[in-house]
């Protein structure tokens, strides 16, 4: 594993990707930053959760050739020859794009340094940011290594990744959404339910969605409330994402075609 | 042809039936079964783990003891006060909170971010007593006439939450579960300084439960400004406001408990005089709050000094200029500390308060031996008083240098009902402004709630402080407009573009390869 987390790591600053990621992320980070900075009030926790939102466009950057770039060069048979185990090529992979995740989120560091050193706050909240930042990024990391495993087209992994991280992260309002719409179409339709009944059923089901969201989840980690079940969602999750991963290689090393 | 190719088809063939139909590898068969099923029996287990941490019973679930509030003043968890009073209710109890809204979502920068955490901890300590609801009435109107029947409250057109216990209700806005600084009140601007969240439900639930005790008397329509701050203290410690017009029809309702003049800005009538006076005369209570500002600078008060001198207090008409620097408050002669007197300092918790534009509060001579009067606040000994000329827009001071009460009390001795006349010559315990910027923890407020529960014996025990809000401002000395310029060219443009440059450097170096 070691050896292939190595090889990754490298591979991001043999080629400009890992570069554009560095540039894209700081250029964003700074900005978000110098908007508060300004303005004589800085919120890191603001700041963690803007960039947070800002996953949809870097983790595709990031994740997009971690496999469909061996597909491609056809250095992935490597991986199927070499007694090595998949889960560990998937693991080493993973912790590549972390690691570089990482050193982005080195420029924030630097923020909370300055904020520091201008008599500004880094309280507890902010720490609490730098957590759900990070399950986030693992998550939606082990989203975009899925995407990477199932075309060899990097345009395509990172197409993939987007729409599947832009879902997630829009699933409160998807919830709202669903909610209104169902909450129309029962109180118009022949079913001549009770109010009270469609709103239950509307209610539970933007619940049910919302539910599903790692922001909603995690959400109050920013205000200071840490809670364990929003962690185990995310790293339970992003486990079911390399696992199908790890599922899809294995089944390419044993396919009759 | 090679061994191995031999082998190869020699396998395929062994795939094929007789006919020629291709069948599926026994092993590729079952490696695709452990594929799906080993995946399905982790996302099962997966989501399984995730519903348990969520899942209520007796509305608590094992997220609710896996949560920590690491902030330093508990923002988002209920104190030991609340959960104390909750632990205090019979085990049948049931107070519902509903917000007459959809769930907030997106608490981020809302009033809400305080809230919602907080009332679903409310849930988790009352051990079933406590539920929270959240309902737009426009997709469910029964909610309305549920929670008020007799359509007493305009909850149509409430945005906020209703606490409900027993058929009475109390409702809050999120707005008023903060205190902010003087900009919000002046221009409008929202400042939240601290955060009374608690204080505002946990008042609520009090009162519904236990009910009011008391109820105090706001006097408006003499130019005074808002008192919503005083009410919260008030509703906290189990007192109920209301409002009394001024008119010459005053009358002092029979259920006042506590009568409140703050910060009018014009005298009071004949007949509310007399009305007053009758009130006192059987045991009443007042708080009298003026002070000197540009609002009133001509009123001296007349009708409200006859009155007052029945207590042997007489409000000066002048602003108390304090001239020791020590002290003035940040240099300014107008805004400074007072000494408060021996008899007053434990209801204080201090030896210094805070006045502004102060009026001087003097004996009027009345000699009535049964009159007891004593000073509350004292300046320094060097303080001088000044008036406010129309003409040059000057405060033009006095030349002699004395000490002066800002604050006086007075009482009767041998009667069974005597009554407590508190008056104060600066509005910084009882107005707005003062409780907003400074908070309920603030010392002179601290006093202010003192006094008003030695008069009535209310039970402030149930009392939750405010939470101080984060400040996240940065120190202006040392963030300049030059430092904010060279940052911005570093973080914003240089450190992308070298960024970049060292990926074009790279991207040339290795196309090739």
């Amino acid at each position: 594993m070691s050896a292939v987390y190595k090889r990754e790591l490298a591979s991001y600053f043999r080629s400009p990707v890992g570069y554009i990621a560095l540039a894209l992320f700081s250029f964003l980070s700074g900005f978000v930053f110098i908007n508060q900075y300004s303005n004589g009030s800085v919120n890191i926790s603001s700041e963690i959760m803007s960039l947070c939102s800002f996953f949809v466009v870097i983790i595709p950057v990031i994740t997009m050739g971690l496999f469909s770039e061996d597909k491609k060069r056809g250095t992935e048979v490597l991986f199927y020859t070499n007694p090595v185990s998949m889960f560990d090529v998937v693991l080493g992979k993973f912790l590549a794009a972390m690691t570089l995740i990482a050193i982005l989120f080195l420029n924030v560091i630097v923020h909370m340094i300055i904020t520091a050193f201008s008599g500004g706050v880094v309280n507890i909240g902010s720490w609490g940011s730098v957590i759900v930042f990070f399950c986030l990024a693992v998550l939606f990391t082990s989203i975009g290594i899925l995407a990477s495993a199932l075309t060899d087209t990097q345009i395509i992994s990172a197409i993939i990744s987007f729409v599947l991280i832009l879902v997630i992260q829009l699933l409160q309002t998807i919830s709202t959404l669903a909610s209104s719409a169902l909450y129309s179409l029962l109180s118009s339709s022949m079913l001549s339910l009770d109010t009270e009944k469609i709103n239950t059923i509307c209610s539970n089901t933007a619940a049910a969605i919302s539910w599903l969201s790692p922001f909603s989840k995690t959400q109050d980690f920013r205000y200071g409330v840490f809670s364990i079940s929003p962690l185990v969602y995310c790293v339970s999750m992003a486990l079911v994402f390399l696992f199908l991963t790890y599922r899809i290689l294995e089944k390419k090393r044993w396919s009759q075609n | 042809m090679s061994k191995d190719n031999v082998k190869t088809d020699s396998i395929k063939n062994k795939t094929k039936k007789k006919d020629g139909k291709a069948v599926t590898d026994a092993r590729a068969g079952k490696l695709k079964l452990f594929s799906i099923s080993s995946f399905v029996i982790l996302l099962i287990t997966v989501l399984a783990v995730n519903i348990i941490f969520g899942l209520k019973i007796k509305n608590t679930s094992i997220d609710d003891y896996l949560t920590y509030d690491m902030t330093a003043t508990g923002q988002n968890s209920v104190s030991e006060v609340t959960i104390s009073y909750l632990a205090s209710l019979p085990a049948d109890s049931h107070i519902r909170i509903v917000g007459l809204m959809d769930r907030p979502v997106n608490l981020r920068d809302t009033p809400y971010e305080y809230i919602v955490p907080l009332l679903d901890d409310y849930v988790s300590v009352s051990e079933g007593k406590i539920s929270v609801e959240y309902t737009d009435p426009t997709k469910y109107p029964n909610i309305i006439t549920e929670l008020d029947p007799n359509g007493v409250y305009d909850l149509a057109n409430f945005k906020g939450f209703v606490v409900y216990s027993e058929g009475k209700i109390i409702q809050i806005d999120p707005v008023d579960c903060f205190t902010y600084d003087n900009e919000y009140l002046q221009y409008g601007y929202y400042l939240p300084l601290t955060n009374i969240v608690e204080q505002k439900f946990t008042s609520a639930i009090v009162n519904l439960t236990r009910g009011y005790a008391y109820t105090a008397y706001f006097v408006t329509g003499l130019g005074e400004g808002t008192h919503d701050q005083l009410s919260n203290m008030l509703a906290s410690m189990g007192i109920d406001s209301a409002e009394i017009q001024a008119s010459d029809n005053f009358t002092v309702p029979s259920d006042c408990d506590l009568l409140i003049l703050n910060g009018i800005n014009t005298d009071i009538t004949d007949s509310m005089s007399e009305a007053i006076k009758s009130y006192l005369s059987g045991g009443g209570k007042i708080i009298v709050a003026v002070n000197y500002y540009n609002t009133n600078v001509n009123e001296s008060f007349p009708k409200l000094n006859v009155l007052l001198a029945n207590y042997n207090i007489r409000i000066g008409s002048a602003l108390v200029v304090e001239n020791n620097p020590g002290y003035q408050i940040n240099s300014d002669p107008y805004s400074s500390l007072v000494d408060v007197s021996t008899d007053y300092q434990e209801a204080a918790g201090t030896t210094r308060l805070r006045n502004s534009y102060a009026r001087p509060i003097m004996e009027a001579d009345t000699p009535y031996t049964y009159i007891q009067v004593s000073p509350l606040f004292a300046t320094s000994s060097t303080a001088t008083f000044g008036m406010y000329d129309s003409n040059t827009g000057n405060i033009v001071q006095s030349v002699n240098n004395a000490q002066f009460y800002v604050g006086m009390y007075s009482t009767f001795t041998g009667t069974p009902t005597p009554p407590d006349v508190y008056v104060f010559g600066t509005l910084t315990f009882t107005s707005d402004e003062y409780i907003s910027s400074f908070g309920f923890n603030d010392a002179n407020v601290v006093f202010t709630r003192n006094i008003i529960r030695g008069m009535l014996a209310a039970d402030d025990s149930v009392f939750v402080e405010g939470k101080a809000l984060s400040d996240y401002s940065i120190d202006t000395q040392k963030v300049t407009g030059d430092t904010v310029t060279v940052w911005t060219f570093i973080l914003v443009a240089i450190v992308p573009l070298a960024f970049v440059i060292a990926g074009v450097v790279v991207y040339n170096k290795r196309k090739n390869l």
